[in-house]
């Protein structure tokens, strides 16, 4: 069941009014209940594992919390840890890493006996387990307690609005904001609806709209000229931005409605003037748990120039590897690994030439976006084709040579300009309210003023109406 | 109760604004050079009439024009869903009844896309015709288009009619040329035709509804890249005849040339010119 479905509104029609009439206990079931049945739409026969690594992970917290013996809790939470990734890694990456092993074999000329198994991904896995992962990795730290009522860490684990695509909210955010009776308030659900309408913009108005055409230049780029696919690949940038973005919005309105408060996700990342800047704005809930529970540990920026610069890679190819079984997510991670390498030696020389030539901060800031935005539409693309499967390397390459070639660089060889057009105008639309946040922060302005909350939901629903696409409602990060 | 008159005024206010610049984006749609507004403003009189998808296009019309000394009109739409194309036929034969030829490109049953046919809402309220196409075809999208009026123009038809809001339509054509990239990789891609026998049918209706009013029509295959493999091309030939009792005039290999297209199905102007004199050949067209 995704958000911006038939299925969903029905669901939502019911669930709300019976979440606010009830209180306490009742009020937890019905949310964990109604989170079980939300994910069982997709594939019921894989609630049992949700409900295994939530009951496990439990338990695991409470022994490490009631446990003054360093060792048994470090056994414990590697316990834990084994169970989470062993999961993790069973359904996502074990074909992945058969496969890998095969081809690497069969390049030293050998056959080997083992063969890749028919596994179905669970949806949602990599979220809901860093969100369990970060639970007992936190009572560990005993940077928070245990919780001892079962069915609220259950219904902190399983809480639909974030399920099965993130935000991933951890224990110290979501779990103790749990234990409140929250009543209905306007205010949150005028706030809720806001986000929820921003976010059904950016999904239907924008990512969807967009995607036939991006979709045509990965299908098959050598039909294409150079500026068609460079148009593509900026396409692509949007597109992913504003499907996970516009996600992770309905999924902050649906909570605010029911009472929680999710941290943001996505903090208008390409206007990013550094790739360190870039990761503390996109993704953010998953940037800062690989930063808390891999980059700090592994000893952060603390040991000098070259362990930071080696933490910086293993955290980005595991960052990679995150978002799927395929070595064209792995290569993702390792451009951004670099780009965050080389960006650590280039800047201070940067700021010198700044300095010496004086220019002016709008162009040193112009220059710095323009950049961090080019360098991380090519991990774009590799990111898209590694979408794909098999053939990703060879796609991603075809696209970058094309497009450096320079060959039909010009409006007239485009196709379809009409999408382009329309491509430009919803990203123009985004750009603006992106812009004109940072002044007016619309989401507040609605609240205290009916007359404007009334004027911009028509206006929201106007241009859905205008631009939305409503064939296609898979979300890009449900695959991860 | 403050709170329902703000819910009520939000309803209001999105409808007044639906319907006001829906009617807007109408009379703009009035006023567009793209051919199926001037069609619908009865500004699209012609001799020759073409009907067909994005291969139709390969009938380069302004060559056509200058050679017969006639004038032609296109219907020819990117995947052009063939049910449209029918009805939008009957619609210009009905306003256009000295229309001489019809030209229809064959690929329109085996070439099309069916997620286009709401996109040609844009029309509805110009065509009874189109609207009960997509009432039929769409009921979904057909019900979202008079809830909303906004969402008749939620296309790409709408976004072309505004492109060419001040222009004629009539540089739409292929004119770049194929890559050598593409032109070596042709005899690793291919099209299998799906001869389906409803859809052979249905376009034979544009032939029985001209011939009520005495117009020629010409059922044809236009060219395909030369070395490009199209699976089953014979076998619907040979099943359209057989069902509709039409010939088709086959084109598709006609062209050997591969400068002369823009791609494995569509020729460039110079394929374009090409088809053109194959018809003034084979007395399709004829000279004045």
């Amino acid at each position: 069941m995704v958000f911006n479905s038939i299925p969903f509104l029905v669901f939502a029609g019911i669930f709300f009014p019976v979440y606010f009439l009830l209180k306490g206990r009742p009020r937890l079931y019905w949310s964990l209940l109604a989170s079980y049945f939300f994910y069982a739409w997709w594939d019921w026969r894989f609630v049992p594992l949700i409900l295994f690594s939530t009951y496990f992970d439990y338990e695991f917290g409470r022994i490490i919390h009631n446990s003054n013996e360093p060792k048994r809790r470090k056994t414990m939470l590697i316990l834990s840890m084994i169970m989470n990734l062993g999961f993790l890694g069973f359904f996502k990456y074990f074909n992945f890493f058969i496969d890998s092993y095969i081809a690497m074999m069969q390049g030293f000329g050998l056959q080997p006996s083992v063969s890749s198994l028919n596994i179905i991904l669970p949806v949602g896995i990599s979220f809901y387990t860093f969100q369990s992962m970060s639970y007992t990795i936190d009572v560990y730290r005993r940077e928070i307690p245990m919780e001892k009522d079962f069915l609220k860490f259950a219904t902190f684990i399983a809480l639909f609005p974030q399920l099965v695509a993130g935000p991933i909210v951890r224990a110290k955010d979501l779990l103790f904001q749990m234990g409140e009776d929250k009543k209905f308030s306007w205010t949150n659900l005028n706030s809720g609806l806001g986000r929820i309408l921003w976010g059904f913009f950016k999904k239907v108005a924008i990512a969807d709209s967009i995607a036939p055409f991006v979709d045509q230049c990965f299908q098959d780029p050598m039909r294409f000229g150079s500026m068609h696919l460079l148009i593509g690949v900026v396409f692509y940038a949007f597109q992913i931005y504003c499907d996970f973005s516009g996600y992770s919005d309905m999924a902050i309105g649906l909570a605010r409605i029911m009472g929680y408060h999710f941290p943001e996700n996505f903090k208008t990342p390409y206007f990013s003037k550094s790739f360190s800047e870039f990761w503390t704005r996109w993704h953010i809930s998953l940037s800062s748990w690989l930063r808390d529970y891999l980059y700090i540990p592994l000893g952060g920026n603390r040991k000098g120039k070259v362990h930071t610069y080696k933490n910086n890679m293993i955290t980005m190819l595991l960052g990679g590897l995150w978002h799927g079984a395929n070595w064209a997510f792995v290569f993702w991670g390792f451009l951004h690994g670099v780009y965050l390498i080389v960006q650590r030696i280039v800047t201070p020389v940067w700021r010198k030439f700044v300095a010496l030539v004086r220019l002016p901060k709008f162009l040193d800031d112009g220059i710095a976006m323009l950049v961090v935005f080019a360098l991380t539409c090519i991990a774009w693309v590799y990111f898209r084709a590694g979408s794909m499967g098999l053939d990703s390397f060879h796609i991603a390459n075809q696209i970058l040579k094309i497009i450096a070639s320079g060959e039909d660089f010009n409006w007239h060889s485009t196709f379809n300009k009409y999408q382009i057009i329309k491509g430009f105008l919803v990203i123009g639309v985004l750009l603006i309210v992106e812009v004109t946040n940072v002044r007016f922060q619309w989401n507040h302005l609605q609240l205290q003023k009916p007359a404007v909350r009334v004027i911009l939901f028509a206006g929201a629903l106007w241009l859905i109406a205008l631009f939305g696409t409503f064939s296609s409602n898979a979300f890009i990060y449900f695959q991860f | 109760m403050k709170k329902l008159y703000w819910i009520l005024g939000l309803i209001a206010l999105y409808f007044i604004g639906d319907r006001l610049v829906g009617y807007f984006f109408q009379q703009q749609i009035e006023k567009s050079q793209f051919r199926y507004s001037r069609m619908y403003a009865g500004n699209g009189e012609a001799d020759i009439l073409i009907v067909g998808n994005s291969r139709g296009l390969n009938f380069y019309q302004p060559y056509m024009d200058s050679v017969t000394n006639q004038n032609t009109f296109s219907l020819c739409y990117y995947s052009m869903p063939p049910e449209m194309a029918i009805v939008m036929t009957k619609d210009y034969i009905d306003q256009y009844p000295k229309v001489k030829k019809i030209l229809v490109e064959l690929t329109l049953i085996e070439m099309s896309d069916d997620k286009l046919l709401p996109g040609f809402a844009t029309y509805m309220n110009f065509s009874p015709r189109v609207d009960s196409v997509i009432k039929v075809k769409d009921k979904q999208s057909w019900n979202a288009s008079q809830l909303s009026h906004l969402f008749r123009y939620n296309n790409e038809v709408f976004q072309r009619a505004m492109y060419y809001r001040n222009k004629l339509d009539d540089d739409w054509y292929f004119d770049r040329t194929i890559t050598e990239a593409f032109i070596q990789d042709a005899p690793n891609r291919s099209v299998t035709f799906k001869v389906n026998d409803t859809l052979i049918r249905q376009l034979a209706e544009i032939g029985a509804y001209a011939k009520t009013k005495g117009i020629e029509v010409y059922y044809i295959m236009g060219p395909f890249f030369p070395t490009y493999p199209v699976h089953n091309l014979d076998k619907l030939l040979a099943r359209f005849t057989e069902l509709t009792g039409y010939p088709v005039i086959n084109y598709s290999r006609s062209i050997q040339d591969p400068y002369s297209f823009t791609d494995y199905l569509h020729a460039n102007l110079k394929g374009g010119r090409a088809t053109v004199d194959l018809m003034i050949k084979d007395g399709i067209l004829n000279v004045q």
